[in-house]
C-alpha cells in the first residue's frame, strides 16, 4: 500500500480524543514516529493561531469600548482630544487586522498589555500565580488516581455485584453534584462545624489544599472511575484472557499481569485528556476557597471588566491544554507497542 | 466471556427497562411541569420582601426558611427551576441542531467545506472545559441567555462531531446507494435517510447532557455571569448565600439539593434513554 511515508501496511486504531474516541488511521512499515510527530506539530501551528484570533476577536468585540471601561476602572474623566490620544496609543484607530497582527507580536513577545486595574504586567502576573494551580492540579489528580483506579478495577472484576452497584452509585451522585455546592458544603463540615481544616486562603501550608483538592477529585474521580471500570472490562472480554483461563492461570494473575498491563496505557491517556477539565473547573473552585491561582485571577478580573488579564487566562490554559494533549497523544503513540514496533519492522 | 442469553434474560431486561423509562421518564417530565407551573405553585411571592422575618430556619410557616431579605426559600427555589431548567434544556435543543446541521453536512458533503469545518471545530475543542465559557460570559455581560450562549459556543462542537461521525459510518450502506439510485434528491436523502438512521446516539448525548448543562448553567450564575441578582436562579441564589454559610446554611443547601436532584433525574433519564435508543 503507498501512503505518503512510502510503501506500508494501513491500520486504523482509535484514540481518545476529547469526548469520545476518534478513528484514527496509521501506517504501519515505513512509517517513522518522526514523521508522525512532525505532523502534530504543523497541526499545532493552526489551532494555535485560531485560539489567539477567537481571544482577540472575543475581547475586541465585548471591548469595543475600552477607553470609557478604563475610565471607570480609574475613575478619571478624561476629554475627547485625551480619549482620541489613548485610542491612537493603543492602536484602536487602525482597521482590525493590523491590531491583532501587532497584538499576535506582542503576545509572541511574552507582552500581554496592562492590566486595567492593576496597571501591572498581565502576563508575569499570570506566570506568578500560575504555581499555585498547578499546585492545585497535580495534588487533585492524585487524589484522582488514588481513588479511582482501585474502585475502577474493584468494580470491573466485581461486575454486577454489590460492590460494583455501590461503586456506580457513589459515582451517580458525584457525578451529579456541582462542584460549587461540594465546596460549600466542605468548607460547611470540614471548617465551620468540626473546625479541622482552614476555610480559605493558601497560607495554612498543607492543611489549606485538601478542601479544594477533595472538591476538585469527588467530580473528576466520579467520572474516571466509570472510564476505568468500562477499560478494564472491556480488556477482561477480549480472547487472550480466555486463552489464558483455559490454560488454567490464576484470575489473579491474569488481571494483574495482563489486564492491567495492557489497559494501563489507555487509562493513563483518559486520565491526561481529563486535565482539560480540571482547568477549567479550577476557577470557581479556587475563587471559593480563595486559592490565589490563575483561576481566581480570572473570577476577579470579570467583575473588574478587566479584559487583559481574561484574555491572559484564556489564551494560555487554551495553549496549556493543547500541549498536554498533545504530549499526550505522542506518549500513547510512543508507548503503544503496535504502533512503535511496526515502524521498525515489517 | 460471553453471556448467554436466554430469551427469559432478555425478557427481564427489558421490562426493567420499560419500568425504568416510566418511572425516570415521569420524574423529568414532572420536573419539567413543575418549572412550567412555578408562578402558580409558589405558597409565597418569591420576590416579596420582608425584613422582619429574615433568615428564618425552615419551620412550619416557611418550610425551607427565608434568606437575608425574608424572602421565602420555597418560592425562591421553585421559581428560580424555571430559570434554569428550561434554559439548559433551550440550549441542549440549540446546540443538538446546530451541531447536528454541521455534522450532517460534514458528513454528507465532505471535501473541503468538511476540512475546513472541522478544523473550526477543532478550535473550539482546544479550549479547556469552562475557561471559554467564562470568557465569552464576560465579554457578554451577564444575563442567563448570554451564559447560554456562552455554554453553546463551547458545546456545539461535540455534536457535530458525534454526528459527523455517524453519517460517515451510513453513508456508504446499501439503503443509501439505494435510495440514491430511485431518484431522491439531497433533502429527501437527508431527511428520510440520514437523520432517522442517525438519530440515536445524538439523542441520546443530548439527553445525558441537560444535567450537565444545568450544573455549568448555575455554575456560570454561581460566579455572577448569569441571571443578575434579583432573578431567582439556583446559582445565584447560593453565590448570595456563601457569606451566611455558619449561620444560615439552608439558604445554600436549598438550591443546591435542588440543583443536585434535578440533575439525578435527568441523568436517570438519560442513562435510561440510552438502555432504550442504544441497548448494548
Amino acid at each position: 500500500m503507498e501512503s505518503p511515508q512510502g510503501a506500508c501496511e494501513k491500520i486504523h486504531i482509535y484514540i481518545p480524543y476529547r469526548y469520545s474516541y476518534t478513528k484514527c488511521v496509521v501506517y504501519r512499515g515505513d512509517h517513522k514516529l518522526k514523521n508522525y510527530i512532525a505532523k502534530r506539530f504543523l497541526q499545532l501551528i493552526p489551532i494555535l493561531l485560531g485560539i489567539t484570533l477567537l481571544s482577540f476577536l472575543l475581547t475586541n468585540s465585548g471591548a469595543s469600548d475600552v477607553i470609557s471601561l478604563m475610565e471607570a476602572n480609574t475613575g478619571r474623566v478624561m476629554s475627547e482630544e485625551e480619549k482620541s490620544q489613548l485610542r491612537a496609543d493603543l492602536g484602536l484607530d487602525k482597521p482590525i487586522v493590523q491590531q491583532y497582527v501587532v497584538w499576535l507580536g506582542k503576545v509572541l513577545r511574552g507582552d500581554m498589555g496592562k492590566s486595567f486595574v492593576s496597571g501591572k504586567p498581565v502576563f508575569s502576573t499570570f506566570l506568578s500565580k500560575l504555581p499555585a494551580t498547578v499546585y492545585l492540579t497535580i495534588t487533585s489528580i492524585l487524589l484522582t488516581v488514588v481513588i479511582s483506579i482501585p474502585l475502577g478495577i474493584l468494580s470491573a472484576v466485581r461486575r454486577n455485584k454489590i460492590t460494583d452497584y455501590l461503586i456506580r452509585f457513589l459515582s451517580f451522585i458525584g457525578n451529579s453534584l456541582p462542584n460549587f455546592f461540594v465546596s460549600l458544603l466542605l468548607i460547611y463540615f470540614f471548617s465551620l462545624k468540626l473546625n479541622l481544616l482552614p476555610v480559605m486562603g493558601n497560607s495554612a501550608g498543607w492543611r489549606s489544599v485538601i478542601l479544594p483538592t477533595m472538591t476538585l477529585a469527588l467530580s473528576m474521580a466520579s467520572k474516571y472511575t466509570r472510564q476505568v471500570r468500562a477499560v478494564v472490562l472491556e480488556e477482561l472480554g477480549k480472547d487472550y484472557v480466555q486463552g489464558a483461563r483455559a490454560r488454567g492461570v490464576g484470575e489473579k494473575r491474569i488481571l494483574y499481569f495482563s489486564v492491567l498491563k495492557s489497559s494501563m496505557l489507555t487509562i493513563v491517556t483518559l486520565l491526561a485528556l481529563s486535565i482539560g477539565s480540571l482547568l477549567g473547573g479550577t476557577a470557581i473552585v479556587e475563587s471559593i476557597f480563595m486559592w490565589d491561582g490563575v483561576g481566581k485571577m480570572a473570577v476577579d478580573a470579570i467583575t473588574m471588566r478587566d479584559y487583559p488579564v481574561i484574555q491572559a487566562y484564556v489564551i494560555w490554559m487554551a495553549v496549556i491544554y493543547v500541549c498536554v494533549n498533545l504530549v499526550t497523544d505522542i506518549l500513547y503513540h510512543y508507548l503503544d507497542p503496535r504502533i512503535r514496533l511496526g515502524q521498525e519492522g515489517a | 466471556m460471553e453471556e448467554k442469553i436466554t430469551v427469559r434474560a432478555q425478557k427481564i431486561v427489558k421490562n426493567r427497562t420499560k419500568f425504568k423509562m416510566i418511572v425516570f421518564g415521569g420524574l423529568a417530565v414532572l420536573v419539567i411541569l413543575i418549572a412550567s407551573l412555578a408562578p402558580y405553585l409558589t405558597p409565597y411571592d418569591p420576590y416579596e420582601q420582608n425584613l422582619s422575618i429574615a433568615l428564618q430556619p425552615p419551620g412550619a410557616s416557611h418550610l425551607l426558611g427565608t434568606d437575608r431579605y425574608g424572602r421565602d426559600m420555597l418560592s425562591r427555589v421553585i421559581i428560580g427551576s424555571q430559570t434554569t431548567i428550561f434554559s439548559a434544556l433551550l440550549l441542549v435543543t440549540v446546540i443538538t441542531c446546530v451541531g447536528g446541521a454541521v455534522g450532517i453536512i460534514c458528513g454528507y458533503y465532505g471535501g473541503k467545506l468538511d476540512s475546513f469545518l472541522m478544523r473550526v471545530s477543532d478550535i473550539f475543542l482546544a479550549f479547556p472545559g469552562m475557561v471559554f465559557a467564562i470568557a465569552v460570559a464576560s465579554v457578554m455581560n451577564g444575563g442567563v441567555m448570554n451564559a447560554a450562549v456562552a455554554l453553546a459556543c463551547i458545546s456545539w462542537p461535540k455534536y457535530a462531531r458525534i454526528t459527523r461521525s455517524q453519517v460517515m459510518m451510513i453513508k456508504h450502506m446499501p439503503y443509501m446507494e439505494a435510495a440514491k439510485l430511485s431518484g431522491s434528491g439531497t433533502f429527501k436523502m437527508i431527511g428520510k435517510h440520514v437523520v432517522p438512521n442517525i438519530a440515536g446516539p445524538v439523542v441520546v448525548t443530548a439527553v445525558l447532557d441537560i444535567g450537565t448543562m444545568i450544573m455549568e448553567i448555575a455554575g456560570l450564575s454561581f460566579l455572577g455571569l448569569g441571571a443578575a441578582p434579583p432573578t431567582a436562579e439556583w446559582g445565584s441564589m447560593m453565590s448570595s448565600g456563601r457569606s451566611m454559610l455558619q449561620t444560615s446554611p439552608w439558604v445554600i443547601l436549598a438550591p443546591g439539593c435542588a440543583i443536585f436532584l434535578t440533575v439525578v433525574i435527568f441523568n436517570l433519564a438519560g442513562d435510561t434513554v440510552r438502555d432504550v435508543l442504544d441497548p448494548r
